[in-house]
């Protein structure tokens, strides 16, 4: 009967949410005692343990709940004539070593320069937070407070006799240089970046927008990596709703971990189901100064690059730097060029389709002759041919993105030749398709903002089929379809299609054009509804008058 | 609650949107009723009595604040005369759906797609409607925000790439036949005018209804310039004759166009453009209809109603009409003008009848003072 109740007891274990009962006191290969607590019990008694006076039992747990972590550094000296015993205690990596030595050098020899005789265990710990000259000073008094603090960089001391540390601000860890966004390049725009680091990146807010009404909080989001997420505004500026809706929307996440933005984004979306990114995101310094200061709100999480921005509209997506940056005459054409492009980026194959299959008269007949040629002894219909190109490219595309860097023109080589040149040639597809094809990609490049390009990508399959479904008139349907959505989604109370739908006139200024500096009187209407002048209107450059520079007037002539 | 609400502005281009196309379509009428080289003064003379149809339909229910015609026509006339009342006016909202679908489905099936069927191309049309009624009101007004500009785009370009082909002496001799042709025939642009008693459930959302009348009388104004321009060209491209004989002579103007070589076939615009004038003219008769309904049988939502009431339209679109003659013969002068005379004229001089009656008697009504 033995081998049988093993065997059972072997099957039972496997099905999950049994917990194992466990022997006490069983003993693992090197004779210590095996912990079966789970996670919870173990942060619930993390929580729990409190600092006690004696140096050597406080070291003993903290090795313990830490499991002994080998980056966990711990250096003990004598402070003081009367040698107390103290300890410093960081993480390797994450503290500037100048700071270490500073700490040491005051626990050991400011102590001796007291001038008091015979420092006694309770005094020194005063003394010591005294004559530290770090930039900020906190006390703990149990675990998890003081592994809060070394977790975030600083260096927590301790003293025998004292029942609390001293948490001294000493971060200090390497991250990457500010550099440009690989993914977001200008020809003229500034060339920063975010990086990984919080401080950072909300120092180069900081450092465009000096105003002391520039406010940051920040919370701790995730149960396990406690990631610090910071939102920014201008106080005053921005309408205490959004940032009350943002603040509620923030606090309800309860997640274990936070390693990207893009998690705090799907978390406080206004409407999950859409194509369409309801939450801007960007790594570029200007973009967000810029946002900010129309009222609205930039949420960096630690650990990324990339800053998230509500309220969001559609227009944004499809804004770049340059169009500001550039005269106004360019500004214009590229926004006009964008939005065109975007719109053939999500049609352009749909209605090749359609016209092909249930409208060719259409088509100049000289044109629908050449067409027609070249598909001669192609064994596929049209939206075969589409499809199969279409998903060519995108398996492409992303063999190109996962692509270690050295071997990337490999694959454009072998996109282009055995893809475009060798498909054709054997009568698979027709070359129609394939300018189709090409010609969507470069339009959906032409998208400043990565977000949106995505949405149009997956979109352009669903019109493909409509178009291949039902002609011109599937293609109408897909259009209203989507506009329905679009106009129906908000971004914290915002209406994503503001300016075009509902319409605001004052913003197209802003929108489909991109009017003159000096002609930007008025914050966006819906945004910048408390304080609606930006800036002094009726600022036209013009020359002085002749009159009252009479030094031009001999030139003139 | 929340509250969904429109700007007067989009009333007036749903409203523009939805007369302009259904004119474009029925020009033939026009022209076979009489009116022949003389469709453009028909079209002029018939601006005045559609704006005041339009005012006498719209004046009533900015008089009563935040109330549609099924709950201000109970006000006026007690619970069960304004209940049958109101059924009028939801019977004229499927009504006029129904008809702009039947000739948008007989459109698409002749010159796109002859061989699907009608009821597919309906259901395509109506699925999309029902899909921005669902999602409110508010909505609505957006999506024709955005496709008012490319509506109009569309409409110049089917009214301006003939233009190379006109012969302005096509619309002599002016007044050949006298006046009486003419006032016949102008009045089915004013009957088409009923399509605007969907303003006595829109007014109530809409967040400023006093100028929502003004947006509307515009919206005649402006969609009477496009008829006017409509039948100028078609008389002089085509000639008199031609267009009475046609079913669609707008088309066929547009199709027989070609502006240079590559140019050839504009008609696309023109098909998209009333797929769009369609979708906004089914949308806005489908809120009003299934508002309407919801507040007649005293339901909160009118979402609910939705899909039951697209399907109904639909089978009404299909069975009302046995071909597209029928549809024709119903637009003709002598059908039409009576139709809408008792269902959408007669019912709202009752309501001006008894409001007038009951105003002196309940002067301190909140409601009632203007």
């Amino acid at each position: 009967m033995k081998p049988l109740s093993l065997i059972l007891n072997k099957l039972f274990s496997l099905i999950p949410g049994r917990k194992k009962k466990h022997n006490e006191g069983e003993k693992d290969n090197k004779g210590l005692a095996v912990d079966y607590r789970d996670i919870s019990e173990r942060e619930a008694d993390f929580k729990k343990t409190r600092l006690v006076a004696s140096l050597e039992d406080n070291l003993q747990t903290l090795s313990e709940l830490t499991g002994g972590s080998f980056d966990l550094s711990i250096k003990r000296s004598l402070a003081g004539p009367k040698e107390v015993d103290s300890a410093v205690i960081y993480f390797d990596g994450m503290v500037e070593k100048v700071a270490i030595d500073d700490l040491l050098r005051t626990v050991k020899i400011d102590t001796f320069e007291t001038g008091i005789e015979g420092l006694q265990k309770k005094e020194i710990f005063e003394t010591v937070k005294k004559r530290l000259i770090t930039k900020e000073l906190k006390e703990a008094e149990d675990f998890e407070k003081l592994y809060e603090g070394i977790s975030l960089g600083d260096t927590a001391l301790l003293f025998d006799g004292t029942a609390k540390a001293i948490l001294c601000e000493t971060k200090g860890w390497d991250y990457r240089t500010i550099m440009e966004p690989e993914a977001e390049t200008t020809i003229r725009g500034s060339r920063d970046g975010f990086v990984e680091n919080l401080r950072v990146n909300t120092s180069l807010i900081r450092r465009r927008i000096r105003s002391p009404n520039l406010w940051i909080e920040s919370m701790n989001i995730g149960s396990l990596t406690k990631t610090e997420v910071a939102y920014a505004y201008m106080k005053g500026l921005v309408g205490e709703e959004i940032l009350e809706e943002l603040r509620s929307r923030l606090e309800r996440i309860d997640i274990d971990s936070v390693l990207e933005s893009g998690v705090i984004e799907e978390f406080i979306e206004d409407q999950p189901y859409s194509f369409f990114p309801t939450v801007f995101r960007t790594e570029r310094p200007d973009i967000i100064a810029a946002g900010i200061v129309e009222g609205r709100v930039a949420i960096f999480t630690s650990g990324t690059p990339f800053v998230l921005m509500v309220p969001a509209d559609f227009a944004m997506f499809l804004q770049a730097p340059d169009d500001y940056n550039e005269i106004f005459p360019i500004g214009t054409f590229l926004r006009i060029l964008r939005l065109g492009a975007f719109v053939l980026s999500i049609f352009l194959p749909g209605l090749y389709v359609s016209v092909i299959n249930f409208h060719p008269e259409l088509i100049p007949t000289s044109l629908l002759l050449t067409i027609q040629r070249t598909r001669e002894g192609v064994p596929f219909p049209v939206i075969a041919e589409i499809l199969i190109m279409e998903f060519a490219f995108e398996f492409l595309r992303e063999a190109g993105l996962r692509l270690p860097k050295a071997i990337g023109p490999a694959i454009s080589i072998v996109g282009a030749l055995i893809l475009g040149e060798a498909a054709i040639r054997a009568g698979i597809v027709s070359p129609g398709v394939v300018i189709i094809v090409a010609f969507t990609a470069i339009t959906s490049f032409t998208a400043p903002t990565f977000s949106i390009a995505i949405s149009a990508r997956m979109l352009r399959f669903l019109m493909t089929i409509l178009g291949g479904a039902f002609g011109l008139l599937g293609i109408q349907l897909g259009f209203l379809v989507l506009l329905i959505n679009m106009v129906s989604l908000r971004s914290f109370g915002y209406p994503y299609m503001a300016p075009y739908g509902p319409f605001i006139w004052q913003d197209m200024k802003d929108n489909i054009i991109r009017a003159f500096w000096w002609q930007h009187d008025l914050r966006p209407r819906l945004l910048g509804f408390r304080e609606p002048r930006r800036q002094r209107p009726g600022q036209k450059p013009r020359p002085r008058k002749s009159s009252q520079s009479p030094k031009n007037d001999r030139k003139g002539r | 609650m929340f509250t969904e609400k429109i700007a007067p502005r989009q009333v007036f281009i749903l409203f523009f949107i939805m007369r302009t196309s259904i004119v474009i379509s029925f020009l033939p009428v026009l022209t076979s009723a009489g009116a022949k080289e003389d469709a453009w003064i028909a079209a002029i003379i018939a601006f005045f009595p559609s704006a005041a149809i339009v005012y006498i339909i719209g004046r009533l229910v900015v008089a009563f604040p935040g109330k549609s015609i099924v709950q201000y026509s109970q006000d006026l006339l007690g619970g069960f005369l304004g209940r049958i009342l109101s059924l009028f006016y939801l019977g004229l909202f499927l009504f006029i759906a129904g008809t702009d679908l039947r000739v948008y489905g007989e459109v698409i099936k002749t010159v796109f797609l002859p061989n699907t069927p009608i009821s597919v191309i309906m259901g395509i049309m109506v699925l999309a409607a029902a899909m921005v009624v669902y999602a409110g009101v508010e909505p609505l007004g957006r999506v024709a925000d955005i496709i008012f500009p490319l509506f109009l785009l569309m409409i110049a370009g089917t009214i301006l790439f003939p233009i190379i082909h006109a012969d302005f002496s096509n619309l002599q001799p002016v007044l050949a036949e006298g006046w009486s042709p003419i006032m016949v025939t102008s009045i089915t642009p004013i009957a088409i005018t009923a399509q605007y008693s969907a303003l006595t459930m829109l007014v109530p959302s809409v967040n400023k209804p006093k100028k929502a009348l003004g947006a509307a009388l515009l919206s005649v104004f402006f969609a009477s310039i496009v008829l006017v321009f409509v039948a100028v060209m078609v008389v002089s491209v085509m000639g008199a004759e031609e267009v009475a004989r046609s079913a669609f002579p707008v088309f066929k103007m547009v199709r027989s166009t070609s502006v240079t070589e590559f140019l050839e076939r504009v008609e696309a615009l023109t098909i998209f453009a009333w797929g769009f004038g369609l979708f906004t003219s089914i949308s806005v008769n489908l809120y009003c209809g299934s508002r309407g309904l919801s507040q007649l049988i005293g339901m909160k939502d009118n979402r609910p109603l939705i899909l039951p009431m697209s399907v109904v339209w639909v089978a009404f679109a299909v069975q009302g009409y046995r071909s597209i003659f029928e549809v024709k013969q119903f637009f003709s002068p002598e059908v039409i003008g009576p139709f809408v005379l008792m269902v959408a004229v007669f019912p709202i001089l009752i309501l001006w009848a008894a409001y007038f009656f009951k105003r002196p008697g309940k002067g301190d009504q909140s409601e009632l003072q203007k």
